[in-house]
């Protein structure tokens, strides 16, 4: 299949990379029909991020249509159209029954690179280097899935892709901003680097400033009025 | 923070201090030194195997002799009594019912789907067991265990038997925690295996300490006994640098 691929410092390519297989009864393969660039994944392009190998594929705001599914996969089926938060939980552990998704203590295969560099690890991400996981991401034609019951959000025929594809990250990041603050109604709110956050040194660059970028009502409204996925708790990137 | 994942662990290792004596020395002291630069070049279980294959050649350089464990040092009171011999305790809190966690520990059988080093274990009778190990360089490393204390939902506690290839004891606790709905294990091991202490040191060198293994054994139980199964990714990446 085709994939974006890490290749060291500024040096991102399209390359063939090998097809995901299922490789553990919770798993699913997805055929990917949309995926977004991150905030992050910048970081990664500058080379700011350790573990990060050449070849790894790249991507953790995704989604797709189910190809192939595990034995213990209860809640999805071949032809369900879903949405994949970036963080990889296994739904049973300590943090997961807390629904603190990303420290999640049983999907990341690598936590011990983790607790090396950082004292603890997280949960295991997609496209976001070996210390995390190593999981190939989403920016491919194809990625697999683990624990396929605990993460993916099924979307509904009525909804287009670009309606729903940033609930994999971006809309559950800001969501969590805004409750974190927490914002209440009648709230003005002063929002830095809306607009899917430009590269990280222009956001470092005004919030070094403190200078009010923009002010964000969808957001606030968001907060105040609207619904989110579970996932709004664990955005993290 | 929540105790969950949280590791206790020390491995207790010490040095040897000996001076030079005759030629045949300098010739193990060599070899030793030669397999000792190629492991620490390749910090795989190639070099692991080497930096194995040097612990005894450097033992015999520096102190003139064998190590006394490859000689006759199998009975397990005399090779581990006191503080001797290497010890490790590593605990791990998994979210399930300590009866359901001592089950499966209890069939040493399983064993092996979270311990990678261990090849099998085969029950022989209620007390005694059979070990397989992957050693260094793929050799089999084998062993009779017998329980010497076991208290249902409690502890188990083993000793390897005489005329085995490794000299091994130790203990499990299963404590119930978080008003039951965790339950935490404690590992105690204590082996003096064919390498003695000075092997543990150098496998410290090549970035595999026995603590490390067995808190990496300990996390793979809870993933498996918690998600119902153990995390993989296809990269081998892992695998390379995790031997």
């Amino acid at each position: 299949m085709k994939a974006v691929c890490y290749y060291g410092k500024e040096d991102v390519r399209v390359e063939t990379a090998p097809d995901p297989e299922i490789l553990n009864p919770r798993d699913v393969i997805l055929k990917v029909t949309g995926a977004a660039i991150c905030g992050s994944d910048l970081h990664i392009y500058g080379g700011y991020i350790p573990t990060m190998e050449k070849g790894d594929v790249l991507g953790h705001e995704f989604m797709g249509e189910v190809v192939e599914v595990g034995e213990a996969v209860t809640k999805l089926v071949v032809g369900d159209r879903v949405v994949v938060p970036f963080t990889i939980a296994c739904g049973q552990c300590y943090f997961c029954k807390q629904e603190l998704w990303s420290l999640c203590d049983n999907s990341n295969p690598n936590a011990w690179m983790a607790e090396q560099l950082n004292g603890f690890s997280g949960s295991g991400l997609f496209g976001y280097s070996h210390m995390y996981g190593g999981y190939p991401g989403g920016q491919a034609e194809y990625v697999r899935v683990p624990f396929a019951d605990v993460g993916p959000i099924k979307v509904p025929d009525s909804l287009s892709d670009e309606q729903v594809l940033f609930l994999s990250d971006i809309f559950p990041t800001g969501y969590m901003a805004a409750e974190n603050c927490p914002i209440r109604p009648g709230d003005t709110v002063a929002v830095w680097g809306v607009r899917t956050r430009r590269t990280g040194r222009n956001q470092k660059r005004l919030h070094a400033r403190g200078r009010a970028r923009d002010r964000d009502r969808s957001l606030s409204r968001a907060a105040r009025h609207g619904r989110c996925s579970r996932e709004s708790r664990s955005a993290q990137l | 923070m929540s105790s969950a994942g949280v590791w206790i662990g020390d491995a207790n290792i010490e040095r040897s201090t000996v001076g030079f004596k005759d030629i045949e020395r300098w010739i193990s002291a060599a070899t030793a030194a030669a397999l000792l630069t190629y492991s620490l070049r390749h910090r795989s279980l190639v070099g692991l195997a080497a930096a194995a294959a040097a612990t005894p050649l450097a033992f015999r350089g520096l102190a003139g002799r064998w190590p006394r464990s490859f000689a006759d040092e199998t009975e397990t009171r005399r090779a581990l009594g006191g503080d001797r011999g290497i010890h490790v305790r590593e605990s791990v809190r998994i979210e399930k019912p300590l009866a359901e966690v001592y089950r499966f520990w209890r069939q040493f059988g399983n064993l092996p789907l979270f311990m990678l080093n261990l090849e099998r274990v085969t029950e022989l009778d209620e007390k005694r067991s059979h070990w397989v190990a992957n050693g260094p360089a793929g050799i089999h490393v084998e062993w009779d265990a017998e329980i010497i204390n076991e208290v249902e939902n409690k502890v188990i506690g083993w000793r390897s038997l005489p005329e085995s290839d490794v000299v091994t004891a130790g203990s499990v606790n299963f404590d119930a925690v978080r008003q039951g709905s965790e339950t935490q294990i404690s590992v105690h091991l204590q082996y003096a295996p064919p390498a003695g202490k000075l092997g543990a040191a150098v496998a410290t060198i090549v970035g595999r300490e026995p603590s490390q293994t067995i808190r990496e054994d300990l996390r793979r139980l809870k993933q498996l006994l918690e998600a119902g199964e153990i995390p993989r990714t296809t990269s081998s990446f892992e695998a390379v640098s995790r031997q």
